[in-house]
This record gives C-alpha cells, sequence and structure tokens, in this order.
C-alpha cells in the first residue's frame, strides 16, 4: 500500500491502526497485525470511512493525544493526482513526522495537515462561502452551533489532530449518526454541494470553534 | 476432529483461547444480544474488541421477543448492530451479510427496523435467519432462512433418524450450539458432527458427493462476492468517466486558453531570448540549443 511505504515510521508508532475499506480484495493485501480492519459501505467517500472509524475508535478503543486521518487519495478527476498525492502525505511522511507531532506542543495547535491545502474560501464580505458547498455548510454551523473563529481548513482531508476535541465534539452525538447524512457512491461537488464535501471542511471549523488552529506545514 | 460438515458451525460462548475448532471447521462465534436486556437504559453491548480480530469469524444474533424500546436506547443498540456488521471480521455468507434472530417475534418487525437503519449506511444485502429453540424438529424442514438451535437440552439421539438426504439438506445452513459456555458449545457441536459424519460416511460415493458440493458451494459465494464488488467498481468507474468527459474538458480548454494568452501570444524573438535565458539559469542544457537529439532539460 502507498500509505504504507510512505508513512511507515507514523504506522509503526501509532497504539491504535483502524482501517476501513469498502472492497475485500483491498482489505486482504493488508499485512498489518496491528490493523483493526472495517469492510464499509461505499458511502461519504473517505470522511464516511473516517466517521465509521471514529464511531469504534470512542467507544472500544484506548485514547490517545492525536488522530491522524489519513486515506489511499484517488483522484483520478484530478489532472495531477499523483502530485497533489505527494503533497498531501509529505507531513506525515517518515521524514517529516517528528517535526508535525512536535507541532502538537504548542497548545492551541488543533489540527496540521500539509500547507499546499490549507485554504480559506469564505468571503467575510459577503458573508458567504466561495464553493458549491456554501448552503450546507451554513445548515451544518447552525446546526451543530458552532463559531469558527478561522474558517481555514486542510483540503483533501488529510490531517492530525487533537483526539480530545472531537471527543467533546462527538460526545453526546454518534458519528455514525453523520455518516448516515452522507452521500452514497464516488460523489463530486464540482456542481453541486455535498454533505460529504461539507464536512471535509467542518472538521477544522469544529477544531476552531473549540479555539484552536489550523496549521500547515 | 477432523471430518465434512455440510453446515455452518455458530458456537456460543466468549473468545476462544485456542481456535483449532475454529480452523478446522469453519466455525463462527456468536455475537448474542438479548433484545429484552437493551430495555433498560443501563444495558451492556458486549465489546467489539473481542470479536473483531483475525482470528475470528462472527455473526450476530438478537434474542428476544419484540419489546417497545426508547429511541436513544435503539439507537445505542442500532449503532452497535451497524458497527458490528462493518467489522471486517463479520462473517459474510457469499453477498449476503447474515444476521441471526433468536425467538424474535415477529420477524418481520425487527428486521424492518434494523433495515431502516442499516440502508441509511448504505449496507444493503442483509440476511435474516430465524433461529428456534428446540429447533431439532425443523431438520427435515427446507425452508432456507429456517436454522436450527442445539442446547444442552437437545435430545442429539433423536438426530440418529436422520438420512443422507436429510443432511445434504443442511447443506449451506447455520447450526447454532447454544452451550452455557464455549467448551460446552463445541461439545455440542463435535457430537453432532461425529453422528452426520458416521452417517455420510457409510457410502463413500455420498461423501465424495457432499464434498463436491461443498467445494462447488465455496466457489459460487467467492464469485458472488467478487461479481458484486465488480458491479460497484464498474459504478465507480462510470461515475469517473462521467466525470472526465465534462471536467478534463473543462481542464484541458483552460490550460489552453492560458498557454495561448501567456505565452503563444509573446513574440518569437521574446521566446527564443527565454530560452537562452533558460541555459544561463542551469534549467536547460547548451547542446539542446543546436541539436534536437540530446536530453533538453535537467530533472
Amino acid at each position: 500500500m502507498k500509505i504504507q511505504e510512505k508513512c511507515g515510521a507514523l504506522l509503526n508508532k501509532c497504539t491504535n491502526l483502524l482501517i476501513t475499506s469498502c472492497y475485500s480484495d483491498v482489505i486482504a493485501e493488508l499485512d498489518s497485525e496491528k490493523a483493526i480492519l472495517f469492510n464499509v459501505s461505499n458511502q461519504g467517500k473517505d470522511i464516511g470511512g473516517k466517521l465509521a472509524s471514529l464511531q469504534y475508535y470512542f467507544n472500544y478503543c484506548t485514547k490517545t493525544d492525536l488522530l491522524f486521518l489519513l486515506h489511499d487519495k484517488i483522484s483520478i478527476q484530478s489532472l495531477n493526482a499523483a502530485y497533489w498525492y505527494d503533497k498531501l502525505y509529505a507531513v506525515f511522511s517518515d521524514e517529516f513526522i517528528e517535526s508535525t507531532i512536535s507541532s502538537f506542543s504548542d497548545q492551541k495547535t488543533g489540527m496540521v495537515g500539509a500547507k499546499e491545502f490549507l485554504m480559506n474560501e469564505y468571503d467575510p464580505s459577503e458573508k458567504v462561502f466561495r464553493t458549491t458547498n456554501n448552503k450546507i455548510l451554513k445548515q451544518l454551523l447552525s446546526g451543530y452551533d458552532l463559531k469558527p473563529e478561522s474558517y481555514e481548513f486542510i483540503a483533501g482531508s488529510i490531517f492530525a489532530t487533537r483526539s480530545k476535541i472531537l471527543e467533546e465534539f462527538f460526545k453526546n452525538k454518534s458519528p455514525l449518526k453523520v455518516r448516515s447524512t452522507l452521500e452514497r457512491g464516488n460523489v463530486i461537488d464540482l456542481y453541486e454541494g455535498t454533505y460529504t464535501h461539507s464536512w471535509e471542511r467542518l472538521f477544522a471549523f469544529i477544531i476552531s470553534s473549540y479555539g484552536y488552529t489550523v496549521k500547515g506545514l | 476432529m477432523n471430518y465434512t460438515l455440510p453446515y455452518i458451525t455458530i458456537l456460543a460462548g466468549e473468545t476462544p483461547e485456542d481456535t483449532i475448532y475454529h480452523k478446522q471447521h469453519n466455525a463462527v462465534l456468536a455475537l448474542e444480544i438479548s433484545i429484552p436486556g437493551c430495555k433498560n437504559g443501563d444495558f451492556d453491548l458486549p465489546d467489539l474488541k473481542n470479536y473483531n480480530n483475525p482470528e475470528n469469524r462472527f455473526i450476530m444474533i438478537l434474542s428476544g421477543t419484540e419489546e417497545i424500546i426508547p429511541e436513544n436506547h435503539l439507537n445505542k443498540l442500532m449503532d452497535f448492530v451497524t458497527m458490528a456488521l462493518m467489522c471486517n471480521s463479520y462473517y459474510r455468507h457469499g453477498k449476503f451479510i447474515p444476521v441471526g434472530l433468536l425467538n424474535c417475534n415477529p420477524k418481520e418487525s425487527w428486521a424492518e427496523i434494523i433495515n431502516e437503519y442499516l440502508e441509511k449506511q448504505g449496507i444493503k444485502s442483509i440476511s435474516y435467519y430465524t433461529f428456534s429453540d428446540p429447533g431439532l424438529s425443523q431438520l427435515k424442514n427446507n425452508e432456507k432462512h429456517n436454522s436450527l438451535v442445539i442446547s444442552n437440552n437437545t435430545q442429539l439421539s433423536a438426530i440418529k433418524q436422520l438420512e443422507l438426504f436429510d443432511i445434504i439438506g443442511l447443506l449451506d445452513r447455520f447450526i447454532y450450539f447454544r452451550g452455557s459456555n464455549l467448551n460446552q458449545s463445541v461439545e455440542l457441536a463435535n457430537t453432532l458432527g461425529q453422528i452426520i459424519d458416521k452417517v455420510i460416511k457409510k457410502d463413500i460415493y455420498a461423501e465424495r458427493v457432499l464434498n463436491k458440493l461443498l467445494e462447488f458451494d465455496k466457489q459460487i459465494k467467492k464469485l458472488e462476492v467478487s461479481n458484486k464488488e465488480l458491479i460497484d467498481e464498474i459504478e465507480v468507474a462510470r461515475s469517473f468517466v462521467e466525470i472526465a468527459k465534462n471536467k478534463y474538458k473543462d481542464d484541458y480548454l483552460e490550460l489552453f486558453k492560458f498557454y495561448q494568452n501567456e505565452y503563444e501570444s509573446l513574440p518569437l524573438w521574446y521566446k527564443r531570448f527565454g530560452h537562452i535565458l533558460k541555459v544561463a539559469m542551469g534549467k536547460r542544457t547548451l547542446r539542446s540549443l543546436f541539436n534536437d537529439n540530446v536530453k533538453k532539460y535537467k530533472d
């Protein structure tokens, strides 16, 4: 697996390694004894898999300080997917993982990802998000009563975050309930917004709403 | 004990230390949840960690009659059910995900409740199997989704009256050995296994036919799974083709326009001077200015 090659040090270091996939042959290829495997439905793309993992983590795993939410980024719709893949994963690669982890020594840091993907679509003058997901994002922010200090997020949803923030947010909410709102199959947000792509942004907005910062390295 | 069994063995009990029986007979561990227990707020659901490991295969069996469960407890139960079904160690019966209902009445009602939750999670292909206790009299009943429970109270001697065709009728069905612990469940499974093995071995051809049937059944299940996954993959591939048709076209036009405006519109002498600058900056080889057959750009 590509992630295993690039982020071997991180995978060896982690306390819990939860892996979700829609395909049994992908799961069969995995040889990590440490991995807890899930065969999930194709719903919510990587966000759906991550929410299923969070549900399991909150209920059955030893809690850790940090959570690394990664996925096998295969964006066939992107012209230069391999280039973006390298950029997204650089901060979690064997070379940079230690400095990524140490960036959390700043108590204000709540989320870390690749700086090339740190984005902000919010237009304060018009109070809108410059994305097809504007309407859904506003609905989710108000529904969860989130008031982020900043609207920065890590596009591509490959990031590290503090476990306690998500534990707090999901204390009275089930990640699976959120997952049930996500779209099925390989959805895109090129032409209209989706809950799946809105949640890609919302993870960072949750972090910011709890007073932490989202950092690009 | 090594013998051929035409049915799928489910064992009640905690996660085994010794998995020899599981490996020999492809036995499945039962994760039994009592529904009436879920009525109270303090119900304890099993720790999935004990079940979801590569050494195990498990199947969920919901037991008890239908009772009204408060919504928040039902949500908790259904989150558990969903998570259990997503575990990679959950037993899959070909392309179907089996869920057992033990003494659950009416069956349809629970299946409906569960399906409603699972559909929202994109989980389809659930197949419900009704287990009734005592179920030995049903052995001759070939209704596919009726499965058997064998407990300490079951009179196993009755099974000696079984004929070969009855045993072939068990092919692909579940038998739930519900001892009070895993050792007892294995004991029950062994007792039945030995009786059935004797009947099968009375006729060498019958044994061969049964083995062949089991082999075919295994192959069919494997093909069913890959067929289902290939259909999903085709669906994903189709959606990408649609994206490619529209988005790549847009990207190409945008890039082409950018190239035309930013570079192609410049005068020729300016572009040529630019190439000399590239050489001076070390980005292009000097020889490539005069010879098309040499390496042009440095990696």
